[in-house]
């Protein structure tokens, strides 16, 4: 799909919708179409709400969960404030950015990882002359204006005097993603040079939250332009290699990665 | 707010006290929900110990982000459950998950056309939730079933049943549509308004 919906379109999705039964592009573009037609949010709570009637019952949790859960609260950071890294030319008036990816935002994965990330350099990069098309696979005329926009939000936050611009690297520094972050935690993934993907797999970018690394998006097998939202004390960043669609908890070892911290 | 207080808190006063940094309204919300929300991850996942892991995500999230829950458009207990859900969903359409889910289905022999209707029956704990969910139109009732408890693509649904995709999304949402009446014409209250 990839486009925007027309309202009878996506309304003939709510139900699937509603039940997860979406694939991931379908379920981007009605979460977008969604997002701004009240009636069809209204829908989707009611089929949310007659779901949750079919849930199967009640049964107790295990007796440790939830002081692992409470255990967790105390590691949960204050609210996100990036502090300036570059100070860039204030020449492009700030616009709106589009909704980023929330496909699988605000999951967990596996430790690990977090380690590593901390031990990679962040590299501040100057984003001179950035080009940046959305060339995602099954972008065609109709994500004309998306792209736009996008490309919009993307010049916007590249010439905020207040984003942060951080280089991921590989270990062996072949391989980078070029990511802009503004202070509300809105970001996008500028640039890379990450290899190519089959259909079945995908990039997947992650932000270290304390030692949690938490997903802010899925980026598609190949990756150019893609916004994400990240909360909380960012750390780090990370992109591994998941199948498409993403997962909730990874144990792969990043792709790219950079340590915000150091910088 | 002390603990005897909270216990007469509506959700959504819960809410407002979690994102004011209480986690007594967290545990609150915990005591009143993570045994349905358990009951669903288990049953999705099979695995308790992924079970575990998605409630322990979806209760920090609830902590992180409690601003993503919006009394006006659902109850907790709907938003709860939807969340886990979700990430049920992600988890059996992932690789490994799925691997060993489908190598614990070749185990047990399940057959393809298991009955539907009883394992929804067995389901659902109210008598009255029983009676609209028979009452629902087969066809109906196992495109809602696979792709709720199956956590299947509705595309998916129609290869398995062997039926047009736009008929499968058609009656997922009439059946849900259904659903909604009959469950409130049987007195099954699926509206939200919070005190």
């Amino acid at each position: 799909m990839g486009r925007e919906l027309s309202h009878e379109e996506a309304t003939d999705l709510l139900g699937a919708y509603a039940l997860d039964a979406l694939d991931p592009v379908e379920h981007q573009a009605v979460d977008a179409h969604v997002r701004g037609c009240p009636p069809c949010l209204a829908e989707v709570a009611e089929h949310r709400e007659v779901a949750g009637l079919l849930s199967p019952g009640w049964s107790k949790p295990p007796p440790g969960l939830w002081d692992r859960i409470s255990a967790s609260l105390e590691e949960v950071p204050p609210p996100l404030d990036l502090a300036p890294v570059i100070a860039m030319k204030p020449s492009a008036p700030k616009a709106p950015p589009p909704s980023p990816v929330s496909a699988v935002a605000g999951r967990r994965f596996g430790v690990g990882i977090a380690a590593m990330v901390a031990a990679a350099a962040v590299a501040v990069i100057g984003f001179l002359g950035v080009r940046a098309i959305d060339d995602r696979p099954g972008a065609g005329n109709d994500d004309r204006s998306y792209a736009i926009e996008l490309q919009r939000s993307v010049d916007a936050a590249v010439a905020a005097p207040d984003a942060r611009k951080v280089e991921l690297v590989s270990t062996d520094r072949s391989r980078t993603a070029e990511v802009v972050v503004l202070p509300d935690g809105t970001g996008y993934v500028v640039r890379t040079n990450l290899a190519p993907l089959s259909k079945e797999r995908t990039y997947q970018m992650w932000a270290v939250v304390g030692s949690t690394p938490i997903s802010v998006g899925v980026l598609g097998p190949e990756p150019k332009v893609v916004p994400f939202k990240m909360h909380g004390n960012v750390s780090a960043l990370a992109i591994t290699e998941e199948v498409a669609g993403g997962v909730v908890s990874s144990r792969q070892t990043p792709v790219v990665s950079a340590n915000l911290q150091s910088a | 707010m002390c603990v005897e207080d909270l216990q007469d808190t509506s959700d959504a006063a819960l809410v407002v006290a979690i994102g004011r940094w209480k986690e007594e309204a967290l545990a609150e919300v915990y005591r009143r929900h993570a045994g349905a929300a358990y009951a669903l991850a288990r049953r999705l996942l099979n695995d308790t110990v992924l079970a575990e892991e998605v409630l322990q995500e979806v209760f920090l999230r609830l902590w992180n982000a409690p601003e993503r829950f919006d009394s006006s458009r659902g109850s907790l207990r709907a938003y709860v459950l939807a969340q886990v859900h979700g990430r049920s969903v992600d988890l059996i359409r992932s690789e490994s998950a799925r691997r060993r889910r489908e190598e614990r289905q070749a185990r047990e022999e399940i057959p393809a056309g298991h009955d539907i209707e009883r394992d929804v029956i067995d389901l659902t704990v109210s008598e009255k939730v029983k009676e609209v969910v028979a009452g629902l139109p087969t066809e109906e009732r196992k495109v809602i079933e696979l792709a709720y408890f199956g956590g299947h693509t509705y595309r998916q649904v129609a290869v398995m049943l062997d039926t047009p995709e736009g008929t499968v999304k058609s009656r997922i949402r009439s059946g849900l549509r259904r659903l909604r009446t009959d469950l409130a014409e049987a007195g099954v209250g699926v509206t939200w308004a919070e005190s």
